[in-house]
């Protein structure tokens, strides 16, 4: 998987690129306008990561350009504004998802897969992790091929550990991921406890191994054996 | 008062001032000259009585004009004011009475001439109805004057005046102001244009400022954010350090979140959300109590929605959302566990009411950052934001304790 990252924010783009290395992810940079709009004339990208505030020009036009020479590459935005016109007009002009500064890399991680799943492997929606397979489209959970009933936010915390493996996630950016901006009551972390519990117990009742650690104080991993 | 009103007062009374001392003034002139004139027909008319005896022998008799006595010794003459009864005219009248005593040939007659005067009530009167009637008319020509001063000369101001009133900094339209040819005008006006010119750029560098913050504050977090969740995955960590990080992102998320509480605070103080439409308050309640549905449900907290009405006004729709999801997450935060809320729409209200403990300060609740007990997460900004949403929707929002409930209503504010 390729994957251009467009930022202008130094600091931020080695972040993000690290990041998505360590995922398998093949990245190149680019961090203003100009170098972006010059890669992708000249090669095929899966994903493009576009954050629209960019000094040297506006990241929507890079948008309408890549639009217009028909390439099937997955577009996630980023804004710093959470502007609700800016998300919009990216999304009209063919973004896949939007994202706002300050975010997660763990949720960024996350949308850019769900932004490749719905552009590229149409039929094959189905993540596999050790005896659990999870069915993206159809939003159902199997372990060891019989179906598991997890609630929709059970579900999206599962998909979210599964397309996190091996990573730490701390709870701050688990209960956005479940909540979104609704989260700005106190007691989001109580919630995020119960919800793994219940997701643990599930997987438990169901023969799957507890792959779920508690690290003690940040948030939780799912790891494999 | 207006002005001109309060010109043309000073302007009457100063005159009145002058009036009343040259009315005694004219008083004391009037009788004088009258009295002089009087003197002087008083003699002739005696001459007159004199030179007739003496060419015709015969003595004169108009009573009371002219009143010839033959008296047998001279005395010397007189003049004096008396009252005679009038019987043509049945009442006294005053005259003037002048008596001399002359002796022609060998007789001596006493001649008394009258001659009526004016009487001193009659002067004052007609003085005073004849300054009274001028004043009157003063008053009239000042009024028509002035009917026609406003239809002219302070037209322009009359324009001016509605224009700066229906001046709106939200709108880009610049003031533009009548000129006239009355100079005080026309620097009030260089000065209003001068000032609100200022405070339109003001405003817009206020406006960049906000959007540029959103950009500088928030890329820097990404940034740190980034960083820190690169650190939680170090395998390396020891617990003490582990406990710092999390406390950093603890943080880092409330500096996130109040940052873009106050974002939207300036925003919608600017009024940057614009975009005005029915909005039908019914068809999106459900939607956002039921997204925080399992947080009531893990508190325990009975929450239920009573439609007894259609709640509906023209605003923007993503501040009512903002707004009602404010105030059911305000709902869920102090709600206590086990404890039951609700919402009912009614036609002119909505109102969310849950169980509590002792009443919230009414003056502060409102204000920014400001918190009740240590429930240190939040941001202190919620409530503002409903109430600056309210503020600039022709919504009201109030809060009441009773019977050990609190109550939130919005409703619609009279206009």
């Amino acid at each position: 998987m390729k994957i251009l990252i467009v930022e202008d924010e130094q600091d931020l783009l080695e972040s993000m690129t690290h990041f998505l290395q360590n995922e398998g992810f093949v990245c190149e940079k680019a961090f203003n306008y100009f170098t972006a709009e010059e890669k992708l004339v000249s090669f095929d990208y899966d994903a493009l990561i576009l954050d629209i505030g960019l000094p040297d020009g506006n990241g929507l036009d890079l948008l309408d350009q890549l639009k217009q020479s028909g390439k099937n590459t997955g577009i996630l935005i980023v804004s710093a504004k959470n502007s609700l016109d800016d998300k919009i007009k990216g999304l009209d002009l063919g973004a896949d998802d939007y994202i706002s500064k300050p975010f997660h890399l763990s949720e960024l991680n996350s949308r850019v897969r769900a932004v490749l799943r719905r552009r590229k492997f149409e039929g094959t929606n189905n993540i596999i992790f050790e005896e659990i397979e999870i069915n993206t489209e159809q939003r159902t959970v199997s372990v060891n091929e019989s179906l598991l009933v997890l609630t929709p936010k059970e579900f999206d915390l599962l998909l979210f550990f599964v397309t996190n493996k091996n990573r730490v996630l701390n709870r701050q950016s688990i209960a956005e991921h479940l909540w979104g901006d609704y989260m700005d009551t106190a007691d989001h972390f109580d919630f995020v406890y119960t919800h793994i519990n219940n997701l643990r117990k599930k997987l438990r009742e169901a023969s799957a191994g507890d792959y779920i650690q508690t690290i003690y104080g940040i948030g939780y991993k799912l790891s494999q054996p | 008062m207006k002005l001109l009103n309060k010109i043309n007062r000073t302007y009457l009374l100063s005159s009145l001032i002058v009036v009343i001392p040259g009315l005694v003034i004219a008083y004391f002139l009037i009788i004088f000259i009258s009295s002089e004139e009087t003197s002087e027909i008083l003699h002739g008319n005696e001459q007159r009585v004199v030179q007739q005896i003496g060419r015709q022998q015969s003595i004169p008799d108009f009573y009371p004009l002219i009143d010839v006595q033959k008296v047998e010794r001279a005395h010397p003459f007189e003049m004096k004011d008396t009252v005679i009864y009038n019987p043509v005219s049945r009442e006294n009248e005053a005259f003037k009475e002048y008596t001399t005593y002359r002796i022609i040939g060998t007789q001596t007659y006493r001649i008394t001439v009258r001659t009526p005067v004016i009487e001193k009530n009659d002067v004052v009167a007609s003085l005073f109805l004849g300054t009274a009637l001028l004043f009157l008319v003063i008053l009239t020509v000042l009024y028509l004057i002035n009917k026609n001063i406003n239809h002219s000369i302070w037209l322009p101001f009359y324009s001016n005046l509605k224009a700066i009133k229906s001046f709106s900094l939200q709108s880009s339209e610049k003031l533009a102001l009548q000129q006239t040819d009355i100079s005080e005008f026309n620097d009030l006006n260089t000065q209003v244009i001068k000032l609100t010119n200022k405070v339109i750029s003001d405003y817009n560098s206020l406006k960049e400022f906000t959007e540029n913050a959103a950009h500088e504050l928030q890329t820097p977090l990404s940034v740190v954010q980034a960083k820190v969740e690169f650190l939680f995955n170090q395998d390396t960590l020891t617990r003490k350090e582990m406990a710092a990080l999390e406390i950093i992102m603890d943080n880092l998320q409330r500096l996130r979140r109040l940052n873009q509480s106050l974002l939207l605070l300036t925003k919608i103080e600017n009024a940057q959300f614009d975009q005005r439409i029915p909005v039908f308050f019914n068809d999106f309640i459900g939607g956002i109590l039921d997204s925080m549905k399992e947080m009531f449900e893990m508190k325990n907290i009975n929450i239920s929605l009573r439609q007894e009405g259609k709640f509906t006004t023209s605003m923007d729709l993503q501040l009512a959302r903002q707004l009602i999801s404010n105030l059911t997450s305000n709902i869920l935060r102090h709600t206590p566990e086990n404890g039951t809320a609700q919402i009912r729409i009614e036609n002119d209200k909505i109102t969310f009411s849950n169980s509590g403990t002792k009443p919230l300060n009414p003056d502060r609740i409102f204000k920014r950052f400001y918190k009740e007990g240590q429930t240190s997460t939040s941001t202190g900004l919620g409530l503002s934001i409903v109430q600056t949403i309210c503020l600039q929707n022709n919504l009201s929002i109030r809060y009441h304790f009773s019977e050990n409930d609190h109550y939130f209503v919005v409703s619609k504010e009279e206009s």
